[in-house]
């Protein structure tokens, strides 16, 4: 208990945790707010907008769920951050049982990253509902949109930011740490499924769009997720992906000699 | 009690610290001296669990560090690579501290207090010069009034003036009864301040005793040259 109060102080005393979850709300807000107009422009081969579709309606929502970039990004940071600044030492001068601390971290940067993306969605997805407003012609959204937007956002914040934290742990180097969580889920993601569209599922983003359980049979780029997994199968690929990582640096670097 | 056993620290093939055999007597001031690179700060790093020794070990009351229940309570240390984050104001660097230990918040503005660093309490840590800094590492090591004290190079890049109140400040927590462990690459600077001390170069003791059997009648770095000399000499 000690340790999750210490590690909560971090979270809150740091500025930086404030300037993320600005960035997330900027970033989903952004995207909610400017797809409809996007789609407004795509036409069916009726000739009607795209927007008429309620899968296309329902990815407008979904994309609200979009920040979890900055998820994983502060909890790289929190992990990595305690050897820049140089405060692991104190760290595990105070807890020198470092599974505790390492449980502890993930405990709080998990908490952090669900927070984060349940706010920074649920601003999205009023932006999103005003913005597609100006839109008469576009359909309401399907009944499960909101809730599924909802649940792929806090699980992609959590399992995203004990991924940050894993990925701390094992590169230390809090500005190599993020590029490479940029670089993977904005670079080696994309292109490895758009050279294997089916093994699209199982990738972090794929699975995230799992989650969403979005139904867009064929979108404009050949995108289709009808063989992406059920929400609840994604969601356990994810928290998965979130455990296998974390033991990984857990037992390879947590206990190397701390400079 | 602190207690170094055969403590061998290697990097590679270079050994850092080899088969370190000490005891550190309670409630004095005991110098762990050497010049740079002799394996100072290595020693202390396994002392406190940072690093894991090679072989050996490093006992803190006969166990080493991290079986320790409450370790803030027991030790209190000041490392030169120990940092504080820059972004938080020293009370709230001790604050992390003191909720992890489980110390009492209040103990934060006591030790602020006692290193007279009130006034900056809600600075940021940022703008701090490197004596407000040592300052700041000597209150986190003082949250857990503990009775045992180990402090790698503490008057690193202080003035004169601090290294005066530094002097003062340890003279004054050994009266109170502290063991104290004190690194330094400076001789001269601890010379008057310590009870013992450990001489260690290349990682391998030299000489350890009470200050005053050790250096004679002449000072500490004559004593210094002369002890790695004769050292030298004999592994030839
Ligand atoms: N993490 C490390 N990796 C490799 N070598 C190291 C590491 N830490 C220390 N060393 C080496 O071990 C030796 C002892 O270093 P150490 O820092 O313990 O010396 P020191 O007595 O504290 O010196 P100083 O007075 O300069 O602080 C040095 O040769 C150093 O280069
Ligand atoms: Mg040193």
């Amino acid at each position: 208990m000690k340790l999750f109060k210490s590690e909560f102080r971090k979270l809150i005393y740091s500025r930086t945790t404030y300037g993320l979850l600005l960035a997330a709300i900027g970033l989903a807000s952004l995207t909610s707010g400017v797809l409809p107009y996007v789609f407004s422009k795509q036409l069916n081969p009726m000739g009607t907008s795209a927007l008429t579709q309620q899968a296309v309606v329902d990815t407008v929502y979904g994309k609200a769920a979009g920040a979890y970039l900055f998820a994983i990004i502060l909890g790289v940071i929190l992990m990595a951050g305690e050897f820049r600044q140089g405060t692991a030492v104190a760290t595990f001068l105070a807890a020198p049982k470092r599974g505790h601390v390492f449980l502890a971290k993930v405990s709080i940067a998990a908490l952090a990253g669900a927070v984060l993306q349940l706010i920074a969605s649920g601003i999205a997805m009023v932006v999103a509902h005003t913005a597609l407003g100006f839109y008469p012609e576009a359909v309401a959204p399907s009944d499960t949109a909101y809730l599924d937007t909802i649940l792929a956002s806090v699980i992609s914040g959590a399992v995203l930011a004990v991924v940050g934290v894993a990925v701390g742990t094992l590169i230390r180097n809090q500005m190599l740490g993020t590029l490479v969580a940029i670089l993977w889920l904005n670079l080696i993601e994309p292109i490895m499924i758009l050279v294997f569209p089916d093994g699209a599922k199982w990738w972090a983003t794929g699975a995230i769009s799992g989650i969403l359980n979005l139904h867009v049979s064929v979108g404009r780029n050949g995108v289709t997720t009808a063989n992406y997994l059920e929400p609840w199968q994604a969601s356990l690929l994810l928290l998965g992906y979130g455990a296998v990582i974390s033991l990984i640096s857990f037992a390879t670097t947590l206990r190397r000699d701390v400079d | 009690m602190i207690s170094f056993n055969s403590l061998t620290k290697r990097y590679g093939k270079q050994a850092a610290v080899n088969a370190l055999t000490a005891e550190i007597r309670s409630g004095a001031i005991t110098g762990f001296l050497g010049p740079n690179g002799a394996g100072k700060s290595t020693a202390l790093r396994c002392l406190l669990g940072l690093a894991s020794p090679t072989a050996g070990t490093a006992l803190i009351h006969g166990a080493p560090y991290s079986q320790l229940a409450e370790p803030l309570k027991e030790v209190g240390a000041v490392l030169d690579s120990r940092g504080f984050h820059t972004g938080l104001t020293a009370l709230q660097n001790l604050k992390v501290i003191t909720a992890a230990a489980g110390l009492p918040d209040s103990r934060a503005l006591e030790v602020l207090e006692i290193v007279e660093l009130s006034d900056s309490a809600h600075k940021r840590t940022k703008g701090f010069s490197l004596g407000m800094k040592q300052r700041l590492a000597l209150a986190a090591a003082l949250l857990g009034d503990p009775q045992i004290m180990v402090l790698d190079e503490p008057a690193n890049g202080l003035d004169p003036i601090g290294i005066a109140w530094l002097r003062s400040f340890l003279r004054k927590l050994a009266d109170e009864g502290r063991t104290i462990l004190v690194s330094s690459h400076q001789l001269a600077e601890m010379e008057h301040t310590v009870d013992d001390i450990i001489i260690i170069n290349h990682g391998e003791m030299v000489v350890a005793g009470p200050i005053k059997e050790i250096v004679g009648q002449g000072t500490l770095e004559e004593a210094f040259l002369r002890l790695t000399l004769e050292a030298k000499a004999v592994a030839k």
